[in-house]
């Protein structure tokens, strides 16, 4: 025996002293060699502007689309969506031309000896050739296709430039990105308020942009563009703004934007009511009933990907716990029916805002009462707004709201702790800071969001002035919640003395990730986690009841399971990836098509024809007069543009 | 026999230890970064957030620490108060379950249990009769089809077999739904009317006089027992007989058929259970497989076992859950085993154990 | 008095003799008695064709199915589409060279999907068929390596017994303790963010975790041998203890190994293919049969179309297992029939 432990004492010894090496960090490998021998790509390939140029010019958008979104995408001219500020058709852009392409590699100039390659007696770029690594993580197959696609292309302009694609999976493919090695990546943006702003921003100074490793005076140029456009409350005033963004954008190619893929949804024929806006997470399910001979008639079922990852408004960043939040709590204010851009009274009655656009004052609705039965008062508006801004964390969206309460360029409320950014989501050493500085702190935040009980009404005064406040406001983060319930289970009584216990919580640190009490039409039944989300109705509703009695949310991260609940009847709607949109087609039975200029769903019309050869609408036909459909069980959405746009990126200074 | 026993007993705590060592040696392999990729699905829109969830999980601690810290705790720095460590019961939390190591646990391995009871009868006691005819009547119609069976499932595999059975089966015929229960079931038995007394599904429908519940229950198990039971047939038809078929040729058996005794008497009292008991062992160690969780069938029929549940945290390198499976699975498979070993000693005395 | 010559003498006229073919006489009569024994069965010998068949299509892969860019083992696409084709469609862009005996039997030179596509227009034909050389390679490989492995730890752990054979059998024992299943997944996680690319990971956390039952067997079948005259012998006369292990008492061991590693490489196959399908074997587009089995995950509930993603991969695959499971029976019953019936 004695030996035996003599034995494991060893082998822990010996994981010790393996662990006390660590592993030496390799060299990129993604850039081969390293060098312009043909064989790599030197650290500042694309700090050079031609080959910026000449990599846009070698991407065919038409192929992407056909072949991704089988032709429901539009090529993305600009970084905004239809409909805002800055979006603009006519915009410069890039198309697939390969003598272009040629051209600006000719003029590239890689060894930096003043002669650009076509010319180039020495050998560069054009006759040395280069070799890279396209990533992208694993699974993702729209990224990998946009790979295929850019490494075809470059290979036929000349063969010696060779982009080898590989799939890195997600834990590989972060820490290479945070180690700045990723020369050329696609990343997608899914948009957190619907303002040009939250596009602008995320590619150029925030955070896809920021990684690029851009030379200062660039960003710089982009940055001015930016808080113009931001403090502009005029829409006229920012699209003329904007497009002077784009014209910057077209000009230095620091990425390539992709397409805009339309909507393509698909529910069970007897669901109705359902509002099919882009901007809400997942789906608002108090609108929606089922008609006769419906399975489960006074249920909704759902089955989704992943499972939500906490109910706590003030840190829920992901879709899934959006969806769960929106039903369940509410905001001030909500969007109205399928608009992005139009809002209607939710929590809050009223609004006004000052003049210089700083000061947004909110009439809040009396008599509404939370699902644990405590009164809405405005205080407990206010106290949610600075819960949130004093739980911070760089995990959550907080961000959104500090940088108009607070001051562009805060995206945390340790920011104003330490200004050195040190004490970022350590709450550790956050408590050890100053107790003076803590209080300032939290009576700074205290000062900007001001409940007056008596009037009825919150106060926020704003940093600057902030063109898309409500927007910022609509979504989850800006939830209410109880103040009283909160601190009787276990979260911030309101105190500016303990604030800091609650700083940067992890979800699971959270007393509120698994429990919920809000105001909305909806109460949360239970949770089975991996497994099941379960909400009922809420009879005490201060509005319209909700619809339906339950809903259910499955976890179902198997696509053949879902379809198969699909067809069977068991789920009402799911998550489609867009690589199996073929398979639900075959099923459609009745379609409506999105109008632009009316900005909604057309009529239902029956589907009397699938064709699977062609693209985009003209793969469903209608039925005319007197014609039978093809009775298929789904309903189809499709052709609104959405919110998701990918952009390849470019690192300028690859480590 | 008890000396045996208790000697294999006493290795458990060194063998859960070695296996946690020898999980923490190859997590060393990872950076903290991408650990921290268990935390977030996508690249977080603020950069700081990675170094945040390293801080805050405390990632970039050398190793030993964290092996430390996950086997006795830490003090929590605000409120002073003991938190986690393996020893104290606290399994953790897991990232990709979104709860507590102990309750993944709680909640998935009854229906993992649930299922290995019903498999069992389908499993073993049709697979041994299958193997014992195919013995009986060599060479004839049923032994010919029996090895033909046996040769193809033990060459099929089971995620293309659960594939094509969840097709037929849910799809087209839509008699077997995949999953644990039916919507309205399940409303049922998270309602306050129902008193869950062992957990295990089924037989607490049982114990509620449920049976429309049962049903239910029964209903969502039949593919996965179907897969299991069609590649776990393969190999037992083939050791079944082939015993059988020695044992028939043994000098005993060959005794009782020249003392008059009838057939059936010579096949199923005398050579049988003798020729049963290497089919024992494999039905062991059979059921202690499918108790460590069928993480393939699991995962295709989305059966919410300790096998998909190990799975999916493995494939998310969620380190704790990892960990506390492990532990846990272990623990199931070494007692198991023990209980098998000693069991082939009880049934067969000429074994000896050493 | 009769001459006594070579050939005819009155012992042969009188005792039949048997004629011993060339075969025989280059293998020596007990490794010929093995080798007829082998092909008795119409079983065996099913499965010796079987094998022979698959060895035939590795090697004539490039003239099989001609690949398309540099490197072979990537499966080629016709486009990037979700939706498959189905068999014998044309191929229309990213078309690989002609293969050599399409135009004699087919009459055109267009060359077509001849086992349809799968989701991402990745050809099925391919796929089988480079598939075949990553099965070889990948089975060879992993049982190869984890019967190293095993022979090693297992020798020395009976043959020097005492407290290293105590020590290292518990750390087979905590080896076996980890789910199989669950300890590749681990170890493929966490190897391919630093190796990356294809087969290795899973090779590498296959080969981690396949190694003890060999270990075991061999150290049980040595340590009866150990204690066998012969060996007792050799150790009194003073022979090396090295040489003993591999002079005498290896080869007599090893035949049950041998027999379970044949055995196993249609397993190693099935394993292997099992990763692919949970995500963790091979690359997206890897000529690997499970690799295009996974492709079929999202359509199995419209088997009646794309019915030819599952069908083809799924069939060569279990052929392939059952050709290799054929020839361990045949190797079993042939060289230890007393193993019938324990493994």
């Amino acid at each position: 025996m004695r030996k035996l432990y003599l034995a494991v004492s060893l082998l822990v010894l010996a994981s010790m002293v393996l662990a006390a090496c660590q592993p030496q960090q390799p060299a990129n490998p993604f850039i081969g060699s390293g060098k312009l021998d043909g064989n790599g790509i030197p650290p500042d390939f694309f700090a050079d502007v031609h080959i910026r140029k000449a990599f846009s010019y070698a991407f065919d958008w038409e192929t992407f689309i056909n072949d991704v979104y089988r032709g429901e995408a539009v090529q993305a001219v600009s970084l905004p969506l239809p409909g805002m500020p800055g979006y603009d058709p006519q915009a410069p852009h890039y198309t697939l031309d390969l003598a272009k392409a040629e051209e600006e590699f000719k003029l590239a100039d890689l060894d930096k000896d003043g002669i650009p390659a076509g010319d180039d007696p020495e050998g560069d770029v054009w006759t040395t050739g280069f070799r890279l690594q396209m990533l992208y993580n694993q699974g993702n197959t729209t990224r990998q296709i946009v790979a295929e696609i850019m490494a075809a292309n470059l290979a036929e302009i000349n063969e010696k430039f060779v982009v080898e694609i590989l799939g890195l999976p997600w834990p590989a493919y972060l820490a290479a990105q945070r180690a700045k090695q990723i020369p050329i990546m696609t990343a997608g943006w899914q948009e957190d308020i619907h303002d040009p702003h939250n596009w602008y921003q995320p590619y150029t100074t925030g955070a896809y942009g920021g990684r690029q490793n851009m030379p200062d005076e660039l960003k710089a140029q982009f940055k001015e563009l930016l808080d113009k456009g931001v403090a502009e409350v005029d829409p006229a005033k920012r699209h003329e703004i904007y497009k002077q963004f784009n014209q910057l954008y077209y000009e230095t190619a620091p990425g390539i934007p992709l397409a805009l893929a339309t909507s393509h949804g698909f529910e069970q024929k007897w669901l109705q009511g359902r509002i099919l806006n882009p901007i809400f997470a997942g789906d608002y399910y108090a609108t929606m009933y089922k008609t006769e001979g419906a399975k489960n008639p006074n249920t909704i079922i759902q089955a989704t990907i992943g499972d939500m990852d906490t109910l706590d408004p003030a840190l829920a960043y992901d879709t899934a716990s959006g969806e769960v939040i929106q039903n369940v709590y509410e905001t001030l204010v909500f969007y109205d029916g399928i608009a992005t851009d139009k809002f209607v009274p939710q929590l809050a009655e009223s609004w006004e805002v000052s003049d210089d656009g700083t000061t947004w004052t909110f009439k809040i609705r009396q008599g509404v009462k939370f699902h644990e039965g405590g009164d809405l008062t405005p205080s407990d508006v206010a106290y949610s707004f600075q819960r949130g801004l004093l739980q911070g964390g760089t995990a959550s969206p907080q961000w959104l709201l500090t940088e108009p309460i607070l001051g562009v360029g805060i995206d945390d409320v340790s920011l104003l702790v330490d200004e050195e950014g040190n004490l970022y989501d350590d709450r550790e050493a956050l408590a050890k800071a100053d107790p003076a500085k803590l209080k300032e702190a939290c009576e700074t935040v205290k000062s900007h969001i001001v409940a007056d009980d008596a009037a009825g009404t919150v106060t926020f005064k704003l940093a600057q002035p902030w063109g898309p406040f409500l927007p910022t406001i609509a979504n989850s983060w800006g939830s209410v919640m109880d103040q009283q319930w909160v601190a009787e289970n276990g979260g911030w009584d309101g105190s500016c003395d303990t604030w800091q216990n609650y700083y940067a919580m992890t979800s699971e640190e959270d007393p509120f990730t698994k429990i919920a009490n809000g105001t909305g039409p909806f109460k949360l039944d239970h949770w089975t986690q991996g497994q099941e989300i379960v909400l009922v109705r809420n009879d005490a509703y201060w509005g319209t009841p909700a619809k339906p009695e339950r809903v259910v949310i499955s976890v179902i991260p198997e696509w053949g399971t879902r379809f198969a609940m699909m067809q069977a009847g068991d789920a009402d709607f799911v998550d489609v990836p867009v690589e199996n949109r073929a398979q639900m087609d075959a099923l459609v039975g009745e379609f409506r098509v999105y109008d632009m200029e009316k900005g909604e769903y057309g009529p239902v019309q029956e589907l009397c024809k699938y064709d699977g050869t062609k693209t985009g609408l003209d793969m469903f036909v209608a039925c005319k007069e007197g014609e039978k459909g093809t009775g298929g069980p789904f309903r189809l959405y499709i052709g609104r543009p959405g919110l998701v746009m990918d952009v390849i990126i470019y690192n300028f200074a690859i480590k | 026999m008890t000396n045996y026993i208790v000697r294999r007993l006493l290795l458990v705590p060194v063998l859960l230890f070695g296996v946690t060592v020898l999980i923490f040696i190859m997590l060393q392999f990872l950076s903290p970064v991408e650990r921290a990729a268990l935390y977030i699905r996508e690249i977080p829109k603020n950069e700081r957030a990675v170094e945040g969830i390293i801080k805050q999980y405390g990632l970039d601690r050398p190793l030993y620490e964290q092996y430390w810290r996950w086997m006795v705790g830490h003090k929590d720095p605000t409120t002073g108060e003991r938190k986690g460590g393996i020893i104290y019961g606290d399994f953790g939390y897991s990232r990709s379950a979104s709860q507590p190591v102990f309750d993944l646990i709680r909640t998935r391995f009854p229906n993992t249990l649930d299922l290995t009871i019903w498999a069992i009868a389908p499993v073993i006691l049709i697979g041994i009769w299958l193997g014992v005819q195919a013995a009986v009547h060599q060479n004839g119609l049923i032994d010919q089809a029996a090895r033909i069976f046996s040769i193809i499932g033990s060459s099929f595999p089971t995620f293309v077999f659960g594939l094509l059975v969840l097709m037929l089966f849910y799809a087209k015929l839509q008699w077997f739904p995949p999953g644990r229960l039916s919507d309205w079931a399940n409303q049922v038995v998270f309602s306050s009317e129902f008193r869950q007394y062992t957990h295990l599904l089924t037989f607490d429908a049982l114990l509620n006089g449920r049976f429309d519940i049962f049903l239910d229950a029964i209903r969502h198990m039949v593919m996965p027992i179907l897969t299991l039971s069609y590649i776990s047939w393969a190999t037992f038809v083939r050791v079944t007989r082939s015993s059988m078929l020695e044992t028939l040729r043994a000098e005993y058996v060959t005794t009782a058929r020249a003392k008059g005794l009838p057939e059936r008497v010579v096949i199923f009292k005398h050579a049988q259970p003798n020729a049963l008991i290497p089919v024992v062992t494999l039905a062991g160690f059979q059921v202690v497989g499918f108790l460590g969780g069928v993480v393939i069938t699991e995962t295709v029929f989305n059966y919410p076992g300790i096998g998909s549940a190990a799975a999916a945290a493995a494939s998310q390198l969620d380190v704790i859950a990892v960990l506390g499976l492990a532990i846990f699975d272990g623990f199931i498979l070494i007692v198991a085993n023990l209980i098998v070993d000693v069991l082939y000693a009880v049934i067969d005395p000429r074994v000896r154990l050493s | 008095m009769s001459a006594i010559s070579g050939r005819e003498n009155a012992l042969s006229a009188s005792l039949p003799v048997r004629k011993i073919g060339w075969l025989e006489r280059v293998l020596g009569p007990d490794n010929y008695r093995v080798f007829a024994d082998l092909l008795k069965t119409p079983a065996s010998i099913l499965g010796f064709v079987l094998i022979g068949l698959f060895i035939l299509i590795a090697l004539a892969a490039p003239l099989i199915a001609p690949p398309v860019g540099s490197d072979p083992y990537k499966i080629p696409r016709d486009g990037f589409s979700s939706e498959p084709r189905p068999m014998m469609s044309e191929w229309r862009c990213n078309v690989p060279p002609l293969p050599f005996w399409w135009k004699p039997i087919m009459g055109t030179d267009q060359w077509v999907h001849i086992l349809g596509t799968a989701q991402g227009q990745y050809d099925i034909f391919y796929g089988v068929i480079w598939g075949t050389r990553t099965a070889f390679r990948t089975g060879f490989i992993v049982v190869v390596a984890t019967l190293i492995l095993g022979v090693i730890i297992g020798s020395v752990s009976a043959y020097y017994g005492g407290t290293i054979d105590n020590v290292i059998m518990r750390i087979v024992d905590i080896f076996m303790t980890l789910p199989y299943i669950l300890a590749a997944l681990i170890l493929a996680a966490v190897l391919t963010p630093k190796i990356g690319r294809s087969l290795l990971p899973a090779l590498i956390a296959l080969i981690a975790f396949g190694w003890m039952g060999y270990a075991r067997i061999i150290r049980g079948d040595i340590l009866s041998i150990k204690e066998r005259d012969y060996v007792m012998a050799a150790r009194v006369i003073g022979v090396k203890d090295s040489r003993i292990l591999f002079r005498h008492i290896l080869p007599n061991a090893i035949f049950p190994t041998l027999v379970l590693a044949t055995l196993a490489i249609g397993d190693v196959v099935l394993s292997f293919a099992a990763l692919s399908f949970l995500g963790i074997g091979t690359e997206l587009g890897y000529a690997d049969w499970g690799q295009v089995l996974s492709f079929a995950r999202n359509w199995i509930t419209n088997l009646g179309t794309y019915w030819y993603i599952v069908v083809w991969p799924g069939l060569t695959l279990v052929l392939f297992t059952m050709g290799w499971n054929l020839v361990g029976d045949a190797l079993r019953d042939v060289l230890d029939p007393k193993m019938r019936g324990r493994i």
